[in-house]
């Protein structure tokens, strides 16, 4: 928009949508706020079609939004709360103390002025409940709703048929209950306030999450640089980022350095190092340079938007231990109901007298304990913790079933190069065969791999570079995975590789095998140099092991797994990493292409496995596992690779996830167990079951806290997982 | 005796109505956008019926502050969405396989089905 004149043409396009009834555009901003109910999707067309720009504005002025819709509606259920225990209170002090008057002469009226105001608390406090259980049923539904419409409604129709007509039912029977009716909606309007207050917490992680996006971001235009939303920042635009400000979106830099601390997304405490051509993430903060770079992914498609939405889908699915409570949920209320009506057919036929008053009492008590909320929140509740949590250690959990299923595993299969070690290769050994120098191994070597993206290969072509060596052009470069590769270098045939393709093309090795095997016992990758099938030499490349590996394998140890890694390295090799890390059992020159079987031989053995690796190279491997778990450090990971992905590179983050999987599933399997028991006990209790043998029956205002207090003490359960730390659990 | 009746006749309402009676579908048509409110504890409409691979789009509009409704959830579809305050959201679907298939806030109170022939 350039000038005022566009202000009106784009409100006339956003008005003409369906479903708007208010538009007005901030030219300064660049901004419009529409109010109505009209998609998204049509607003921006419109806007489009008119020959401007637009995107929907999101994040923290939605989320205020949110907060202060829900902090209106929390006040609204306390207020509710307090008008019913305005009217209740000293209605249920005078019982106490024996003040209430009967129901004769001046007595009715009394009760009369009573049950006025309880009607008034019942509209005015408990509306919700009447036409939610209305409109449920409309639709075949019933839901808890329902049962407290039935409970207090009936108690409230009963008490007032008495005062207005006291012939109905026996002296004995003529107890009012405006009070129970009264203080039932108070409590439960106050429990549900406490619910509300106790699940904002539950979903702190996602609401971090969310606060690490930057609102704007600064871009380079025709050589000017001007503050924008960070909406309206397109592919490939140039944007300068200063010291100690947030990185906007994702890309790469082009002119500057700096270092960026990257710890709230990969929990990676040390700063890193970035120059050009580094990849930089959007929501990390730039600490001493200044820099250019040049965003690659804007939008939905930053690294932060998709954790994002990752960790928000995971929240919203259920494990399969969930599946159990969502069958019962659905057919509780009903059933219920069928309780309640068969509770009172056996007070009516085989009760005491007053018959009227132990029917009422014991239905109304049923329909108002029964909680079928505290079932449905069992497992979700837990769920958003607990993926929340994980998400705080740089774990990115795609789904519930994942959740639980990283914490039944006996086995966990760990790829070599990249997982146990830091998959940066160092040559560190050049062995020349007669007739040869290592300065022209190393260029033969480095003029076949150059352009290579495998590990081994940069390693050769970094050291040669190191070296000041010359790299030549290479002519018909083939790779055979698992083997090596060969190429021409000034008409000569150069292989590289290992044994396999050595004896493949029938290249004589003499007593180079024996320096190799020393080379595998100490670690280090044999590389074989032949030249047009004349052995030429060996070089060993050394792939550090990472600094946590071995910490990591004994805190798997110490928790009862098995771990067993899988490599394409030479056995001696593989051998040489697994004992310097402790590892039980070794599956060596494994071919890419093979390790998904390897995986599903230990799963045919009766193991639950988890595999785990980088999401591109082992992804075969990682879908046949029951839990893959896909490794790297944040900016090059590929999130959703795996069931779990492990965002801060470190092994220790699948001992956190297993932890933290045990945790959760024991968190549900508390809430469960407590939703079931509640109902299980109380339905039956309420119902009069105790009454036979003690005399006892459960008073309805009872009832009605314990209600009340049901859900919240499922929230608060789960809300302790907030405090869990993985390190410091016995697991 | 009456009361007894009566009660039997109540028990069999309660099955009848909220186990084996169905409420009137709602049906769609291809790229049709079924606009369904969520408010008082239930979707209206609840049963929407569509073709097996047609696409269906649901505008939910939520109009329950209460936090409980603030999700959708389509278990069997892998699916969920967060509907803020009184702003439509649209979720896309294109289901291949007939069935029943059910979408419900996050504890599972506010419940609409989805009938795919």
């Amino acid at each position: 928009m350039s000038c005022a004149g566009c202000v009106a043409t784009v409100e006339e396009a956003l008005k003409s949508v369906p479903g708007v009834q208010q538009a007005t555009v901030n030219f300064a901003e660049h901004t419009a706020d529409v109010e109505g109910t009209a998609a998204s999707d049509l607003l921006i067309k419109a806007v489009t079609d008119a020959g401007y720009e637009a995107a929907e504005l999101q994040s923290a002025e939605d989320e205020a939004e949110k907060q202060t819709a829900e902090h209106r509606h929390y006040k609204k259920l306390l207020l509710k709360a307090l008008v019913a225990a305005v009217i209740a209170i000293p209605l249920m002090a005078s019982g106490w103390f024996g003040a209430m008057p009967g129901l004769e002469g001046a007595g009715r009226w009394f009760w009369t002025v009573v049950s006025v105001l309880s009607l008034f608390v019942l509209v005015f406090s408990g509306r919700h409940f009447f036409i939610g259980a209305w409109k449920a049923f409309r639709v075949h539904n019933a839901n808890m709703d329902t049962l407290i419409a039935l409970g207090t409604g009936t108690a409230w129709l009963y008490s007032t048929a008495i005062v207005i007509y006291p012939d109905l039912v026996p002296p004995l029977a003529r107890h009012v209950y405006f009070e129970a009716a009264v203080i039932i909606i108070g409590l439960i309007n106050f429990g549900s306030a406490l619910e509300m207050r106790a699940r904002g917490k539950t979903s702190e992680a996602i609401k971090r999450l969310i606060g690490l996006q930057p609102k704007t971001a600064r871009v380079i235009r025709d050589g000017k640089e001007l503050d924008i939303a960070i909406e309206h920042v397109g592919l490939d635009e140039t944007i300068r980022v200063r010291p100690g400000e947030k990185i906007p979106v994702d890309g790469v830099i082009i002119e500057g350095h700096s270092t960026v601390d990257e710890s709230m997304l990969t929990g990676e405490p040390m700063p890193v190092e970035k120059t050009v051509t580094s990849e930089v993430v959007g929501g990390t903060i730039n600490k001493t340079g200044s820099f250019l770079y040049q965003a690659k992914r804007v939008g939905k498609d930053t690294t932060l938007a998709r954790i994002i939405e990752m960790v928000r889908r995971a929240q919203n699915s259920k494990p399969a231990i969930g599946r159990l409570a969502d069958r019962i949920a659905a057919v509780f209320v009903p059933t219920v109901l069928i309780i309640a009506v068969i509770t009172w057919l056996i007070w009516y036929n085989f009760g005491p007298d007053p018959k009227a008053s132990f029917v009422l009492v014991t239905t109304m008590t049923v329909l108002i304990i029964a909680c079928p909320c505290a079932l449905g929140l069992a497992t979700p509740i837990s769920i958003m913790v607990g993926v929340g949590k994980a998400a705080e250690f740089g774990i990115l959990i795609r789904n519930g079933n994942a959740l639980q299923r990283v914490g039944q595993l006996t086995t966990i299969v760990l790829d070599k190069t990249g997982t146990i070690t830091t998959g940066k290769p160092a040559v560190s050994t050049i062995l020349p065969a007669k007739g040869w120098s290592e300065d022209q191994l190393l260029q033969l070597a480095a003029s076949v791999e150059v352009g290579s993206e495998h590990p081994l290969a940069e390693a050769v072509v970094t050291a040669a570079q190191a070296q000041k060596i010359t790299v030549k052009p290479h002519h018909d470069f083939e790779s055979i995975p698992g083997h090596g590769v060969h190429a021409k270098i000034d008409g000569q045939h150069i292989a590289l590789g290992n044994e396999k393709l050595m004896n493949d093309l029938n290249v004589l090795m003499f007593d180079l095998p024996e320096y190799a095997s020393d080379l595998a016992k100490d670690g280090q990758t044999p590389v074989y140099i032949a030249v047009n099938k004349k052995i030429a030499g060996i070089i060993g490349v050394a792939d550090p092991v990472k600094e946590d590996s071995i910490q990591a394998i004994e805190r798997l140890h110490r928790a009862g797994l098995k771990v067993v890694m899988i490599s394409g390295d030479s056995r001696g090799t593989a051998l040489a990493v697994a004992r310097k890390v402790g590892i039980d059992e070794v599956i060596a020159e494994v071919l890419p292409q093979d390790k998904a079987s390897k995986v599903a031989a230990l799963q045919r053995r009766g193991d639950v496995v988890g595999m785990v690796g980088d999401g591109i190279n082992d992804a075969p491997a990682l879908a046949q596992a029951d839990v893959g778990l896909a490794i790297g450090t944040g900016t090059d990971v590929a999130i959703e690779a795996g069931d779990i992905t492990l965002m801060r590179g470190s092994l220790l983050g699948v001992m956190d996830a297993i932890a933290i999987s045990k945790a959760t599933v024991r968190n549900i399997k508390q809430n469960l167990f407590g939703a079931f028991v509640y109902n299980s006990l109380g339905i039956p209790i309420a119902a009069g079951i105790l009454y036979p043998l003690f005399g006892v029956l459960l008073n309805p205002i009872v009832a009605g806290a314990a209600m009340a207090m049901s859900s919240v003490t499922v929230v608060s359960n789960a809300n302790r997982l907030r405090f869990f730390s993985p390190a410091k659990s016995a697991v | 005796m009456l009361i007894n009746i009566a009660g039997s006749l109540l028990i069999l309402f309660i099955v009848w109505w909220f186990w084996l009676a169905k409420p009137q579908a709602k049906v769609s048509r291809q790229n049709d956008i079924v606009e369904v409110i969520a408010e008082n504890g239930v979707y209206s409409p609840s049963l929407i019926q569509t073709d097996k691979g047609q696409s269906l789009t649901l505008r939910f509009v939520r109009k329950d502050a209460n936090p409980c409704a603030e999700k959708v959830i389509f278990s069997d579809l892998n699916k969920s969405a967060d509907l803020p305050l009184n702003e439509p959201r649209d979720v896309t679907l294109i289901i291949d396989t007939p069935g029943t298939y059910e979408f419900t806030c996050q504890m599972g109170m506010y419940r609409g089905k989805l009938l795919v022939q």
